[in-house]
């Protein structure tokens, strides 16, 4: 794995561990005055998690996904229409 | 009339949108089904979360923000906006590329070739179709419901269009376009249904803060509609999370893994024209599901806070909270914008329907036809006839079983989530586990059925008694383990049988894992 990958890791758990936290913000914590605090806190973690998503697809995107994509897909489809192992029909 | 209206013109124009769609194509199967694997970043965002998102996106938030409160955006919307985004990057990038690599168009022909084997796809084949049927059924059905409701008072008796009528109509729009267009034609019309029901979503959203709120500008509209919940004790716990337990909200985060195996999104994802493009839709779909959410979760919360009661549905003694929507649009008084919002409620249901019934007309073309088949006897245009004779059929079958409903078509289409959930770890190990086995595979997908079907039965079929909560397993506290949501207990129980039957059962071939599992 490489030095992003494991960022990426941690970014995602960092995510999941915000969403989950209960800041226990009460009703009257408003921001402007009408969105409540605790969704405000989501909309944040959404924009976030957008941010992080960025990040593993520039930084932490998987490597050689289209390196070996030359082989004529309708020869490809029919091999895989026509699969069949010897052990299990 | 006004709404009646509306809806004929955006299905005229979904229809001329599905044939012109068909001008485009190559007339292979390849571009039928998968359209040659040219969809862009653009395209493919719109399409694919026009797939991933329901009618339940605008009108199942807004009645569960009006039952329980904002917290609903956190359980249901921040976390798919996480992990739909997460299935997307670490399932759907990598089997777009062993399906490109190796010429699937299928999930089933990929788990064949992992696995060596031609029975998992006899055991996952019936599993998948029944996983869709009821998706199908509810948004055919709930369709028909939409239009019944948004043409009321139109005929002399001072009924809206039957519901059976209105199904039909929808049926035969999707139809045409998905027969005529093929996966072109899907992906086309679902990036203009996306782009509809989120204009319209945030447009309603504006008016009914306005009309609620009652003030001259929108801030202040929007400030009186939340001042008016701080009055009650129970407008107040809206404006908090206090009204989900916790382990509820954490074990709600399993359900968008579902994603991961719903076979209509594979199929999306094998459109993609290179790798790149899924870049944009895992960044954006986030952002996506904010825009959609956000507004119908402070209408259903604001809803609440007007005195907006829906009235109780007699087979569950509930509020029936599938109306709050439109009940709070109706308060507008204004036919154009309840019908620009009917047609942006069935755009999302089109917009999945018509990638349902794609996939199961490919499904049966390949996995089962074409796989049981001398394959020199179909040539590629007799591929693209058998898939679209498939897709009549469907259309079809799908159409007569949604005239009668069962009564917990609901209940059983919500399940369905839980059942694709359960699967998660199976698709999850074929990319990721080199001892994944085709036993480990078999054990899972029979125990997460099996579990799923007792529990269903456990659960009464999805109804909970009167003014009983839903269904959780255990029923009671066991060994200090708290009631879970089924989702939670079946996907634990489909991950350890694929393990530990993995673990006791022969692996792959070198040459198959050699396959799947390229040495770097």
């Amino acid at each position: 794995m490489r030095k992003a990958d494991y960022v990426l890791i941690a970014l995602i758990a960092i995510l999941l561990v915000a969403h989950q936290w209960d800041w226990g913000f009460t009703a009257d914590q408003l921001f402007l005055g009408f969105l409540p605090y605790e969704l405000l806190n989501q909309i944040i973690i959404s924009l976030a998690a957008a941010a992080v998503w960025w990040f593993a697809a520039g930084f932490a995107w998987p490597r050689d996904l289209d390196s070996s994509i030359t082989e004529d897909s309708s020869t490809a489809s029919q091999v895989a229409d026509a699969y069949v192992t010897d052990s299990d029909i | 009339m006004t709404q009646l209206l509306v809806i004929a013109v955006y299905l005229m124009l979904l229809l001329g949108l599905g044939l012109f769609s068909n001008r485009l194509s190559r007339g292979t199967s390849q571009d039928y089904m998968l359209a040659s694997h040219s969809i862009g970043p653009v395209l493919l965002l719109l399409s694919l979360f026009g797939t991933t998102m329901t009618a339940f996106a605008l009108v199942g938030s807004t009645g569960e923000a009006w039952q329980t409160g904002i917290g609903v955006f956190g359980m249901l919307a921040s976390a798919s906006g996480i992990l739909h985004s997460a299935c997307f990057f670490l399932v759907g990038v990598k089997l777009w590329s062993f399906g490109r690599r190796y010429g699937y168009s299928t999930q089933i022909q990929f788990f064949r070739e992992r696995l060596e084997s031609n029975g998992i796809g006899l055991l996952l084949f019936p599993v998948l179709i029944a996983l869709v049927i009821p998706y199908i059924l509810l948004g055919i059905y709930g369709a028909g419901a939409v239009i019944q409701g948004a043409t009321r008072g139109l005929l002399a008796s001072g009924d809206g269009l039957p519901s059976w009528a209105g199904a039909g109509v929808i049926c035969l729009v999707v139809f045409v376009y998905v027969f005529f267009g093929g996966m072109r034609g899907t992906a086309w019309a679902n990036a203009l249904q996306t782009l509809v029901f989120m204009a319209l979503g945030v447009v309603t959203f504006v008016l009914v803060a306005y009309n609620l709120g009652g003030k001259p500008s929108l801030l202040e509209s929007m400030q009186a509609a939340t001042a008016r919940l701080l009055e009650t004790e129970a407008g107040r716990a809206k404006l908090t999370r206090d009204t989900i337990p916790d382990g509820v909200y954490a074990a709600f985060l399993l359900i968008p893994l579902s994603v991961a195996m719903f076979p209509h999104v594979f199929q999306h994802w094998l459109t993609a024209r290179s790798s790149a493009t899924f870049k944009l839709p895992i960044v954006a779909h986030p952002i996506f599901i904010l825009i959609v959410w956000l507004p119908c979760v402070l209408m259903g919360t604001w809803a609440f806070g007007a005195g907006i009661q829906p009235p109780v549905d007699p087979s569950s003694g509930q509020p029936n909270i599938n109306l709050v929507l439109a009940m709070t649009v109706n308060r507008l008084g204004n036919p154009l914008v309840e019908g620009l919002l009917t047609a942006g409620i069935l755009a999302a249901i089109m917009s999945s329907l018509d990638s349902q019934f794609l996939c199961i007309g490919t499904m049966f073309t390949h996995d089962i036809v074409l796989h049981y088949s001398r394959r020199e006897k179909f040539s590629d245009r007799r591929k693209v006839l058998l898939a679209r004779l498939f897709i009549v059929a469907i259309v079809a079958v799908s159409y007569l079983l949604s005239l009668f409903p069962p009564r917990a078509i609901f209940s059983i289409a919500i399940w369905c989530f839980s059942g694709f959930t359960g699967l998660f770890p199976l698709v999850f190990a074929a990319i990721y586990w080199r001892r994944l086995t085709k036993a480990g595979a078999a054990a899972s997908i029979l125990t997460a059925m099996g579990v799923w079907a007792v529990l269903f039965y456990r659960s009464n079929f999805g109804l909970p008694a009167p003014g009983k909560p839903p269904y959780r397993f255990p029923e009671e506290v066991f060994l200090g383990v708290p009631p879970m949501m089924p989702a939670v207990t079946i996907t634990v129980a489909s991950t350890v049988a694929l393990v530990l039957v993995s673990l006791v059962t022969r692996p792959p071939s070198e040459p198959t894992l050699a396959k799947f599992f390229p040495a770097r």
